[in-house]
């Protein structure tokens, strides 16, 4: 009997130690996504000091996306909602998850001037301003300001990690100026699958056409098909560019319309696969551009 | 009575374990006096010479700076053994020598200067050069001359021996042989 009480004890008193150095372990906070681009700019700041998951999966329309229980069970458990807003997650999917598990939620866009769009009669923000490496600068600053409140401690570690990820995208943004510089001027005309690449246009001096508007959600109208084929034929246009995450067909339609090849894929609302080379944001942009570049040229 | 022998023993190799595991970091021991340095005599300045023009008044924010940017970004920073140095805000003509102010906090052995250059975006995209001395009382200690890459910005270090024997007692000795 003696025996028995004192093995219990032992073992009770092994337990302890074993559950007081887990105590001392503090469990990571979870900051949720809403997509693959804000997924990462999360991930480069957080390092390994918080888990960081992500609604979309990478190919996954944000403009479409209509969230499943899973999504909603995911957002109860987090510590922080990182959206990108100005429109882009379709019927404010993002917000309304967090709103629903009452979760804090962080826009990323919060500081950019957003382009505006017209589309049938309606003036639109445009929603896709991570594709200037100087926006993709303000989603790093509003991470790291969002973690450094959520974490407080680990606030120097996000700090330096943002740094160090602010001088790759100054990097990113002078390859991208170097790679443009050897399509000449007037053949800087981008055909991709919707309006996208407003921002990537502006900044770099291109063209855009596209046959769908700012969403992906819209129909295409013969009209607005006829203007890119137009468009394509008045220009002179050499190659245009299907998107990742919108259905092919349009554009493979559209090219053998007018005569033009398939430049190859682009990477737009979505990043790339595990594996692939699209699967970060300097990753995305670098192919993108190599894409581009290499199909206009 | 085994029993209760091997129930101290568990106790005393489970507490030595949590003891260490615990109690270990603050048995650190206690600084090293041969690593403490002292400060160094004299007055040090930077005497920075860059191949680029800047003006406060010209240049525009920095859309991949840290904080949000209002203002115009320097296009110098200087890090001194790890502490910043004041904000760079006096104006650059390319190839003119501009001297910092007195550089405060110069510790004797070997200190080390971070420095980041970002020439003005309509002047990037082609390398540029940047030399610095390190003055002691106006007199050069050492010098180095740095390069960027076009389209990119510089961050190097720059280190340099502060030798207590080459300090302003040597001024002294020197005094007293002329007398």
């Amino acid at each position: 009997m003696i025996r028995m009480m004192l093995s219990i004890l032992l073992c009770v008193l092994a337990l302890g130690v074993g559950a007081e150095e887990a105590a001392q372990t503090p469990r990571k906070k979870l900051v949720v996504c809403s997509t693959t681009q804000v997924a990462d700019f999360a991930r480069q700041v957080a390092g390994d000091h918080l888990k960081v998951q992500c609604i979309l999966a990478p190919g996954a329309d944000p403009h479409l996306y209509e969230p499943k229980p899973g999504d909603a069970r995911m957002v109860q458990q987090c510590d922080l909602v990182l959206q990108n807003g100005l429109g882009l997650e379709g019927k404010n999917w993002m917000a309304t998850l967090a709103q629903d598990a009452a979760k804090p939620v962080v826009t990323l866009t919060d500081g950019i001037k957003p382009l505006k769009l017209e589309e049938a009669g309606a003036a639109h923000d445009d929603p896709h301003a991570w594709f200037t490496p100087a926006n993709a600068a303000v989603y790093v600053r509003n991470t790291l300001a969002a973690l450094s409140k959520l974490e407080p401690a680990h606030a120097a570690a996000f700090e330096a990690r943002a740094q160090l990820y602010l001088q790759q995208l100054r990097v990113l943004d002078g390859w991208i100026k170097e790679q443009v510089n050897l399509v000449p001027k007037e053949q800087r005309i981008l055909v991709t699958s919707h309006d996208a690449f407003n921002y990537f246009a502006q900044e770099y001096g291109f063209k855009n056409e596209a046959p769908a508007g700012w969403s992906t959600e819209g129909e295409i109208t013969p009209d607005a098909r006829q203007r890119v084929v137009r468009s394509i034929s008045g220009f002179n246009v050499k190659a245009i560019f299907v998107e990742t995450s919108v259905n092919p067909k349009v554009i493979e339609d559209i090219a053998r319309e007018a005569g033009v090849k398939k430049g190859g894929e682009l990477y737009s609302d979505s990043m790339g696969a595990a594996g692939t080379a699209g699967e970060t944001y300097i990753g995305m942009m670098r192919e993108n551009v190599l894409t581009i570049v290499n199909a206009l040229k | 009575m085994r029993l209760a022998l091997v129930a101290a023993i568990w106790a005393i190799l489970v507490g030595g374990v949590h003891g260490y595991l615990h109690l270990r970091t603050d048995a650190r021991p206690a600084p090293d006096a041969r690593f403490e340095r002292a400060e160094a005599a004299g007055r040090y300045e930077l005497e920075v010479t860059a191949s680029f023009s800047w003006r406060a008044e010209d240049a525009a924010p920095d859309p991949f700076a840290l904080k949000a940017a209002t203002s115009a970004a320097p296009p110098l920073a200087f890090k001194l053994d790890g502490q910043d140095l004041p904000v760079w805000s006096q104006p650059l003509e390319a190839g003119q020598p501009v001297r910092t102010a007195p550089l405060p906090g110069v510790k004797t052995g070997i200190v080390e200067f971070l420095v980041r250059a970002a020439p003005p975006p309509d002047e990037a995209q082609r390398r540029h050069a940047l030399r610095l001395r390190l003055l002691r009382d106006g007199e050069a200690l050492d010098e180095r001359t740095f390069w960027t890459e076009p389209g990119l910005g510089l961050t190097a270090t720059f280190a340099v021996r502060v030798d207590p024997a080459q300090g302003p007692w040597r001024a002294e000795g020197h005094e007293h042989d002329g007398h």
